[in-house]
Formats: structure tokens, sequence, C-alpha cells
């Protein structure tokens, strides 16, 4: 079986998985926004948008700042928290990241998690072999 | 998390290293469609929460169990041969394919791709239901 990996610089790479992390954060705190009543209406509103705006920004096709994703996470009732880590500084953990990766997180509210395993793709012709 | 995989077909290996690399976003987001769609499969392969819709979705005919994967500029068509197991078919611009009405024949491609390989059986997930084929979805 042969793995696969796209040929993409390390640096593109940790920065489209880091803006993947940070809009799913979003994603999750408008669920939880709006199990609490708060639609993205009312988000757009608070920080003087078209809704069609958010919605775009957390759909991924429009990008989001630093600035947009702390006030979207207030509009939210959240606050965002950012961190940097590096992998001398969580011990024990056996993902394989490559030596230069500093895992970047964003995060809505007071959960911060990282993750630094890389995906496997594989190519494969007999796929239960 | 769950872990997951996904194996790509030799098209769509094919066009990941050709075709993948010389695209650019419509939308003109910072990132490129070969950044989104390793963000995507590796949130997939490491088991993260997907969203529903917006990142996979069950294509018609229902039934057929052809499912998508969704990035902002691109769409992978394939199945889920067991639930976490993603067998990639083909990928193609999502604008193009809109534009074009061509899901029907991502869709019949799909399925012929998993009629022509020799799978143990049941050779794909029948379920159209996001808990049919992913451990984690919101």
């Amino acid at each position: 079986m042969t793995s696969f990996r796209l040929g993409i610089k390390p640096s593109k790479k940790a920065a489209g998985r880091f803006i993947s992390r940070a809009r799913r954060k979003l994603q999750q705190a408008m669920i939880r926004s709006e199990a609490q009543g708060v639609k993205q209406a009312d988000v757009a509103r608070e920080i003087g948008v078209h809704r069609s705006v958010v919605n775009r920004e957390l759909r991924g096709e429009a990008n989001i700042t630093l600035g947009r994703f702390a006030e979207l996470a207030h509009a939210m009732g959240g606050e965002a928290q950012i961190d940097i880590c590096f992998p001398e500084d969580e011990a024990g953990r056996n993902a394989p990241v490559s030596s230069s990766a500093h895992i970047a997180s964003l995060s809505v509210g007071s959960q911060v998690r990282s993750t630094g395993a890389m995906y496997v793709t594989r190519t494969k012709a007999q796929i239960d072999a | 998390m769950e872990d997951r995989r996904v194996y790509m077909l030799p098209r769509a290996v094919k066009w990941a290293e050709e075709i993948l690399p010389t695209l650019e976003s419509v939308w003109q987001i910072e990132e490129a469609p070969i950044a989104q769609l390793d963000a995507m499969l590796h949130d997939f392969c490491s088991g993260e929460a997907l969203a529903h819709v917006e990142d996979f979705r069950c294509l018609r005919p229902i039934g057929s169990g052809i499912w998508e994967l969704k990035t902002a500029d691109l769409r992978v068509f394939g199945w889920f041969y067991r639930p976490n197991i993603f067998v990639w078919s083909a990928a193609f611009f999502a604008d193009a394919i809109k534009d074009g009405d061509m899901y029907h024949g991502f869709v019949s491609q799909a399925v012929r791709d998993r009629e022509a390989l020799d799978l143990t059986p049941p050779k794909f997930v029948p379920g159209e239901r996001p808990n049919d084929v992913v451990s984690a979805w919101y």
C-alpha cells in the first residue's frame, strides 16, 4: 500500500490547517449560540455586516481576520483565545509532527486544543486487501 | 478520536498531482485549493468532528451511496466503503460543477468505479445519514 502526500509547502499546510481549525471553532460556537437563541442574523447585526457575510466566513468562502474572529466570538457570547504550542511542550504526544511544526491554535471560549496528527491518504487498487 | 482513512483511485492521484497545484481560489481567499484540500483531508483522517453539509453530504440519487467531501473551492466524490473509510473517485472545481450541472456525471462515474473494484461485500455503506458514515460530526 502506498501513501500519498499533497505537494504543498509546510508553511502553507500549517496555515491552511490553522484556518480550518479556527473556522471549525466558529462553526461550533455558532451552533452553541443558536441553541441558546442567537441566530446568524443577530451575530451579523452585532458586528455591523450583512448576514451573508457571516455565512460566507463560516463556510470558508471569505477570509477571516484575527479581528473578525474575535468580533464573531464576542457576538456569539464567547471570548477568542490564542495559543502557540511547541512540540517539546507537549510531553507524551506521539503524533507524527514535522520537527519544525509549531502548532498554533485559536479557540472560542476556554477550550484550547491542538492536533499534530498528519493525514494519511493511500493509493490502493483493492481497498480491502 | 476515531481513525479515518481515505483511499484514492489512480484518477484522483493524477488529479491531485497534476491539476490541483495549479488551481486558484475563485473566492480569492488566502487558502489555495491545495491548502483547503490538505486541511480537509487532515481533519477527516485525524477524526475531527465534521460539519454536515458544509464538509460532507450524501448526493442524489439517495441510495447510490455516493458522498462528496467539500472545501470552499473543491468537491471530492466517492463512497464510504465502511464507516470512516472513504474511497475518493474524483475531484473537481466546485464552481465548474455547479455551473455545468456536472453532479450527475460524477456520481455515475463513482458508481461505475465502485462496481469495477473487486471489493469484499458490502461494497459501500448504504446509509444517507451522517451517523451512518462518520464517527463525529456537527
